[in-house]
């Protein structure tokens, strides 16, 4: 079976990462994954990685792309064509960002959605150790996110 | 005068000497008969004797012959019946050689074509791994940087494994599909194979695979009847609808695997051959 060619979730020291989604915008389905690993002895959370989720694709799967999707966010129509998430648009007078990604729908977000998700990334980060993720950061293969994906239930519905 | 009265006497005295004489013969003859009878007597009596410790020498012997043929247990026809079998132990996978034993051991259905066909779709699941689409489970799309740093895009999904499915169906069927007729209970089993073999995929080769199956069945010799039963299967209300909600339930409770198309597909190994039966008691 393919589940068997997965290594494991398991860093290269053997810590075991967990995955959790933080929901940037409900209706747009904009989520933040957390990749952390926990350390119950310290009583510290060190995170790993970032991605952003959007519906049912993974935008960005490093966390420089992830700054990255998050700074065009906080840039709103100071951006421009260069970006690489997001597109500015503009309808009767009102701008806007448009995603590229891959979907069946067309996702705009206003200024006032850009704001609130770039202030829920960085409350994200409340609680967690972040200089683990600069120096040490949990490289991603398709399989071992699959496996992770399918340990923390995030697969199904 | 004198010389015949001599004469007489003398021939008096030899009468009698004759007689005493004859008489002492025969005395002696009569004794040696008496002699020969008492030995004969005793001859017969040490025959009898003998031949008394003859009987019961052999009355002896009969009763001992008689203690042992109690004594004496016959072995009876013992020997277990020996059936010609595949050697699934070796060939299949341990949940495949339990539908193996379950379907064919259990029920002696050795008959050809059936028995062949069985083993012939084992081995094949046995090779292969297929899979079944979760429909509860929601692809992810995933961007993400290889070695190379090169951005590849790949979908993750949860899948059944195709064996598991059928091992729960048939465990969860068998008591109803026996009670039908030998071979149409035959066909039900091989027209489950089918049917969860159809919706199954080899990595992404899902489309060659719908042909594939349908190839599978086509020398065989029910194979309009397997097609039938997949219909009635599917068709709602109908007789066969049990297997279509045992089908359901285990998809309920069989485990999902996580599955990603960015591995790389395994090779499809369709050429079964079918190994040599052997004689099997069970």
């Amino acid at each position: 079976m393919a589940y068997d060619q997965i290594f494991t979730h398991n860093d290269e020291f053997g810590v075991n990462l967990k995955i959790i989604p933080v929901a940037l915008n409900l209706d747009k389905e904009i989520y933040l994954l957390h990749i952390f690993e926990e350390d119950l002895e310290a009583k510290k959370k060190y995170i790993r990685n970032e991605l952003i989720l959007v519906e049912s694709q993974i935008l960005t799967s490093t966390f420089s792309d992830t700054v990255h999707f998050m700074e065009e966010l906080s840039l709103f129509d100071i951006g421009n064509n260069q970006n690489k998430y997001l597109d500015v648009t503009e309808y009767k007078n009102t701008k806007n960002l448009k995603l590229k990604y891959d979907g069946d729908k067309n996702i705009f977000i206003s200024r006032s959605e850009a704001k609130a998700m770039y202030k829920i990334f960085n409350l994200a980060f409340m609680g967690y150790s972040v200089a683990s993720v600069l120096e040490n950061e949990f490289k991603l293969t398709p399989q071992v996110l699959t496996k992770l994906l399918h340990e923390n239930k995030l697969l199904g519905n | 005068m004198f010389n015949s009265i001599s004469i007489l006497t003398i021939a008096i005295i030899i009468a009698i000497v004759f007689y005493y004489s004859y008489q002492q013969k025969q005395q002696k003859v009569k004794l040696m008969i008496l002699k020969k009878e008492k030995q004969e007597k005793v001859e017969i009596e040490k025959k009898y004797q003998e031949e008394q410790k003859l009987l019961e020498i052999e009355k002896n012997y009969l009763r001992e012959l008689k203690e042992k043929k109690n004594n004496i247990i016959y072995k009876l026809q013992t020997d277990k019946v020996k059936y010609s079998f595949y050697n699934s132990d070796r060939d299949l996978k341990y949940s495949l050689d339990y539908l193996y034993k379950l379907i064919v051991q259990n029920n002696l259905w050795i008959n050809e074509p059936f028995h062949s066909k069985l083993y012939e779709l084992l081995i094949l699941l046995n090779e292969n791994e297929f899979m079944i689409f979760d429909r509860n489970s929601q692809p992810i799309k995933m961007n993400i940087r290889d070695h190379n740093n090169q951005i590849s895009v790949s979908h993750a999904y949860e899948v059944f494994d195709t064996i598991d499915i059928i091992e729960f169906t048939i465990r969860d069927t068998i008591n109803d599909i026996l009670k039908y007729k030998k071979y149409d209970a035959q066909n039900i089993i091989l027209a489950i194979f089918i049917l969860l073999l159809k919706k199954s995929q080899h990595y992404l080769s899902k489309n060659i695979f719908v042909e594939i199956v349908e190839n599978l069945l086509k020398d065989y010799k029910y194979s309009n009847e397997i097609k039938n039963i997949i219909n009635l299967i599917n068709k709602e209300n109908s007789e066969l609808s049990f297997i279509k909600n045992s089908v359901k339930k285990a998809y309920q409770r069989t485990d999902t695997h996580p599955y990603t198309d960015y591995e790389v597909s395994r090779q499809l190994l369709l050429d079964v051959k079918l190994p040599q039966k052997f004689l099997q008691a069970i």
